[in-house]
């Protein structure tokens, strides 16, 4: 066996391992109450949070699926903005255009909203969920426009005109030159960008206000009262599709190696 | 050809330049129906440029551009009926080798019918009748090659334009193509510019011969006048395999 290998075969279980202590530990937080050092569980273990949860007691249900709905616009607007704003940076051969487009990585989602806030007043779109959709995709399609400034290559264009000239319209081009050559950087693109609004705490409470609860605001909300249960609990639905990614993570894992031994045993 | 037959594709005082750089110079040629134009040139002497001005894939500064007597010069490259080979066999990986075939058809809405005959027609010419369901990454390079020739031919294209086709293709498989390449022009009546910078491959597939130097093209009147000018280089070719061949039998 190689040494990278083996270092992977041992490496990987020890993340996977801490990754799981760590969700393990928040799912105890979720449950337990009347936890006191030093004893190593809590006292009783209570599903009332969980309850209140699927009952929307606390509007945490309505607040995830606020926030999902929100990363999902943010996500779709910021990847098509995002990939025409490249193709007119390439096509302009400027790189003053991929300059800007850095300028709100060089500032912080949360400065960013600041200078935004009194805008959107002005606007009437602070405290709206509009506001903050706005002002998210600002952010995610500077970092789409950067992420896709380097993808327009020449190959691409050389497909676009091969379909042009066999007689292909604008929907074939993307559909037969654009789409199959990109897919998987669209892919990682509405991943990234989705689960940046999804996580994203600065820009909504600036430009929210408090009237746009979403998941995180809840969760800073919980945190601020020493909710520790409601705070674990919403830890974990906002690591919901972190736990799922790395959940598939494991299964391809496991199957990929399955199949590397019954390969190998089968060789004479 | 006949001189009073009106040529297919006319063009007349064609110029461009890059950044300050003229590409190509005051470039006039007629191309008549079903003929092959052999454009003969070393690399960088404007052919690609040639081909793409006419595919309508890049602008040119000065001239004139006339397919059967209309002008090309507001003309987008989806209306012009002309198809642009490029060097590399440029397939949809994400169909496959039928589907790669069929696409121009389906762009212009064929029927079924027609297409399935068609391609399976086209599919048993280029010897990939059993490739038909294959992926583009399960052929070779001379495969790959054909699948997009065949893809060109079967968009009934006014005029073909082939950009070094085969010039990736290793010896026994550019043989293969150039007689492929024979074959389908006369099946299929196709008219068609082929650059390349292969003497013999010139003399081979056209029709009529030019040389392209600096981007001036010079069109010549007959294949002795290709044969016997110094400056494609063949005479001194001719004198170099004759010199070897007494070297062989003396």
């Amino acid at each position: 066996m190689k040494f990278s290998s083996r270092c992977r075969s041992i490496l990987l279980p020890f993340v996977f391992a801490l990754v799981l202590a760590a969700y393990s530990y928040l799912i105890v937080l979720s449950l337990g109450s009347g936890w006191s050092f030093p004893s190593l569980l809590p006292d009783r273990f209570d599903y009332s949070p969980w309850k209140h949860f699927w009952a929307d007691r606390d509007g945490l249900r309505i607040a995830a699926l606020r926030s999902l709905g929100i990363s999902l616009v943010v996500s779709a607007i910021s990847t098509t903005f995002g990939l025409s704003a490249a193709r007119s940076i390439r096509e302009t051969r400027s790189r003053w255009g991929l300059y800007i487009a850095y300028l709100p990585f060089v500032m912080s989602p949360v400065v960013i909203g600041v200078c935004l806030f009194d805008l959107t007043i002005r606007l009437g779109i602070a405290g709206t969920v509009f506001g903050v959709i706005a002002t998210q995709s600002m952010f995610a399609t500077a970092f789409t426009t950067v992420f896709f400034s380097e993808l327009w290559s020449p190959q691409v264009d050389r497909y676009e005109q091969l379909v042009t000239t066999l007689g292909g319209g604008r929907i074939s081009v993307w559909c037969h030159a654009i789409l199959p050559s990109i897919r998987g950087l669209v892919v990682v693109c509405v991943i990234e960008t989705a689960l940046f609004s999804w996580l994203d705490y600065g820009i909504v409470s600036i430009i929210g206000g408090g009237n746009v609860k979403s998941l995180t605001v809840h969760l800073f909300a919980y945190i601020r009262e020493a909710s520790v249960n409601q705070a674990a609990q919403s830890s974990l639905v906002l690591l919901f599709p972190a736990m799922v990614g790395m959940l598939l993570m494991i299964g391809l894992y496991v199957i990929s190696v399955g199949q590397k031994s019954r390969t190998n045993s089968r060789l004479p | 050809m006949s001189l009073a037959t009106p040529p297919t594709l006319r063009v007349r005082s064609l110029s461009n330049h890059f950044d300050k750089t003229p590409v190509l110079r005051n470039v006039n040629f007629d191309l008549f129906n079903e003929e092959t134009l052999a454009v003969l040139g070393e690399s960088g002497c404007g052919k690609t440029t040639l081909l793409r001005i006419l595919a309508g894939l890049i602008p040119f500064d000065a001239g004139t551009v006339e397919l059967k007597g209309q002008s090309l010069n507001s003309v987008t490259p989806r209306d012009r009926g002309i198809v642009y080979l490029d060097q590399e066999a440029l397939l949809f990986e994400h169909l496959t080798v039928y589907e790669n075939i069929a696409f121009a058809m389906r762009m212009k809405r064929k029927s079924r019918q027609e297409t399935d005959a068609c391609v399976n027609e086209m599919l048993r010419s280029i010897d990939l009748i059993e490739h038909g369901r294959k992926r583009s990454w399960q052929l070779s390079g001379g495969q790959k090659q054909r699948v997009a020739f065949a893809r060109a031919v079967l968009s009934y294209p006014q005029i073909l334009l082939l950009d070094e086709p085969f010039c990736s293709l290793d010896g026994r498989n550019r043989n293969t193509m150039q007689l492929l390449f024979q074959d389908i022009c006369k099946r299929y009546r196709i008219t068609a510019i082929f650059v390349t910078h292969d003497l013999k491959e010139a003399l081979l597939l056209g029709s009529r011969f030019a040389l392209m130097s600096s981007g001036q093209l010079q069109i010549y009147e007959s294949k002795h006048d290709f044969l016997s000018d110094r400056a494609t280089g063949i005479p001194e070719e001719i004198k170099f395999w004759s010199s070897a061949a007494n070297e062989a039998n003396p």
